[in-house]
């Protein structure tokens, strides 16, 4: 069971945070170019995702799978998006998000007066934390999948 | 975290070949239209899927092997299947349903291999007329396990 990277992008698009743990394959393409990519398909699935519904949505797109990883998408209410792909044993990853946001953003970025929440995060007690936290998830196994 | 207690079920299926043309379109349970018109929707839906499956093998952090299967919002969950021929099957479900996987393999072998491609009054390769897939398919649907007239 493994993590394998988390995306941190702001209402306009930009990532403000990226960090893997276990990623085996690259995109090809520069991370610049990943992080639009990214950002900009999110927007376009949850677009699709809210026309196609035979229903009236609530939440709207939660995550997607492939055979090899699961994509898991949070959006908090300021327009935060929180993009973690992992291995298929994880079904919901909507927790860890909440927590990484409540607990970690809200508590080391947002409350910390040096850190510009506008621009790229900064904040080694973020980040370490951050990672700690990723690292001791139940279904964090460091020689993973 | 709701927990509703739904009823199972499935909303509509579409059919789609390797050039994007929508072979065969039906649902069971809509409640809610798309507010554009069905050849958009098609191509929407054809052309969206297409996008998500270069994506997400661009952005795997693993060697991919079959590619993408589904995606779930907080209401349905979208299945998609294709066949080495390129026929892909899209079918949208409530949440309750994990895996269909195997409905839309049955599908493809059991009804559109046997009525559609064994007939040779039937063209594959055009919109499927063919009443007798229509009907079995129909049937088929309602009587899955997961499918409930009075849903969600």
């Amino acid at each position: 069971m493994t993590v394998h990277n988390l995306y941190i992008f702001d209402r306009n698009g930009s990532c403000l945070y990226y960090n893997e743990w276990n990623r085996k394959k690259q995109a090809g393409i520069s991370k610049e170019e990943e992080f639009k990519l990214m950002y900009g398909m999110l927007f376009s699935i949850r677009s699709f995702v809210s026309k196609m519904s035979p229903l009236d949505m609530k939440e709207g797109f939660l995550s997607f799978q492939t055979s090899r990883y699961r994509l898991h998408y949070y959006e908090t209410p300021s327009g935060l998006r929180f993009v973690m792909n992992t291995d298929l044993s994880v079904s919901n990853a909507r927790e860890t998000l909440q927590h990484i946001y409540s607990n970690l953003y809200v508590e080391y970025i947002v409350k910390n007066p040096v850190c510009d929440s506008t621009h790229s995060l900064d904040s080694e007690l973020f980040s370490s934390r951050l990672d700690a936290f990723i690292r001791a998830l139940p279904y964090y196994s460091p020689r993973a999948a």
